[in-house]
């Protein structure tokens, strides 16, 4: 394998690992601002909010975020 | 109101500092208004690199502390009238805020059409503020993975400031080793980092010539022609990158790879 192709593959691994490795810090944060945007729409139980990051193969995240909701605040009408 | 791009990479000798000088160089003789800002407090070297250093007498730290305002601070390269350097040379840098570096910078974009900083390798406190009073950035890497794997962390923080263009440079091509596929090329610096890059600068002795003598590369060189080409994109938006490989392509290019 040419010397350019496996330096390729070192480098998506090793940043793919290091994405994979390095979101504590993101995720309190995505946690925190997630409740934050949850509490406009719902009486969100903040305890229950959860949020995971994910690297697929591609190198891109995927993110969840999970909240538990004692009820909608309002009314809300499509169009 | 000048813009103001902060040259960054993270990884440090990815040769920033002489693109930094270049790069204003090119700008100038274009016909912008350039200023560079060495934010590297102490260990500065983009004096040396534009052949200044003998000139400066106050810096960024007198600035700071009042000793002289910040026109005076200011050195106007001696061949190129609309480029000027405010140095760091003072090891006085830990007192420097934030708020304070912005507020130089805020001034010094009022009388330029572009504000560079030349940013200190690392991550930590020197590299906030001075990412932290830019719009834009560039980000310097070289072609092998320990430089690729920095610039991704820099442009992992980078996302933080919210600045209107992080694009990057991939420095120190060897074009004969990628057109034999023995190193990364641009294209693959690219897909690793999923970021533009608007500048491919090749390997050029001219560089090192260059900087033992202390004056920005020959106009003609390889290496000036690969960053006035980035100038234009600066300026202009143009995409067009410079192609390394391109001298060792064809019958002539055959017997320059073997040379090599």
């Amino acid at each position: 394998m040419k010397g350019s192709k496996v330096g390729l593959e070192r480098v998506k691994k090793v940043l793919l690992m290091d994405k994979a490795g390095a979101q504590e810090e993101l995720i309190a944060v995505l946690k925190s601002d997630a409740c934050e945007l949850l509490d406009c729409y719902f009486e969100v139980d903040p305890r229950s909010v959860d949020a995971a990051v994910t690297v697929d193969e591609h190198g891109c995240y995927r993110v969840s975020v999970t909240a538990r909701a004692f009820r909608v605040r309002g009314t809300f009408h499509s169009g | 109101m000048g813009r103001c791009i902060v040259v960054t990479s993270g990884k440090g000798g990815v040769g920033k500092s002489t693109i930094t000088g270049t790069l204003g160089m090119a700008l100038a003789e274009a016909g912008a208004r350039v200023t560079l800002v060495d934010a590297d407090v102490g260990l500065n070297n983009l004096d040396l690199v534009l052949g200044i250093e003998g000139a400066v007498s106050y810096d960024l730290t007198d600035v700071e502390r009042g000793r002289c305002r910040l026109t005076e601070a200011l050195v106007t390269h001696p061949f190129c009238e609309d480029l000027a350097l405010l140095s760091s040379r003072a090891l006085g840098g830990a007192t420097l805020t934030q708020k304070t570096f912005a507020s130089v910078i805020s001034a010094l974009r009022r009388s330029a059409d572009y504000v560079l900083i030349d940013c200190p390798a690392g991550i930590d406190e020197g590299f906030h503020r001075a990412v932290s009073a830019a719009d834009e950035a560039l980000i310097v890497t070289t072609p092998v993975p320990a430089s690729v794997r920095d610039a991704d962390k820099v442009s992992d923080l980078l996302a933080a400031y919210r600045l209107r263009r992080v694009e990057v440079i991939v420095n120190r091509v060897r074009g004969d080793l990628v057109l034999k596929g023995e190193v990364l090329g641009v294209g693959d610096v690219m897909s690793a980092l999923r970021l533009p890059v608007v500048g491919s600068v090749p390997e050029d002795d001219e560089v090192l010539l260059s900087a033992t003598v202390g004056r920005i590369s020959d106009k003609e060189s390889e290496y000036y022609r690969s960053i006035t080409m980035i100038a234009s994109h600066v300026m202009m938006g143009t995409s067009a990158v410079y192609d390394c490989t391109a001298r060792y392509r064809g019958i002539i290019g055959f017997f320059r790879r073997i040379a090599r």
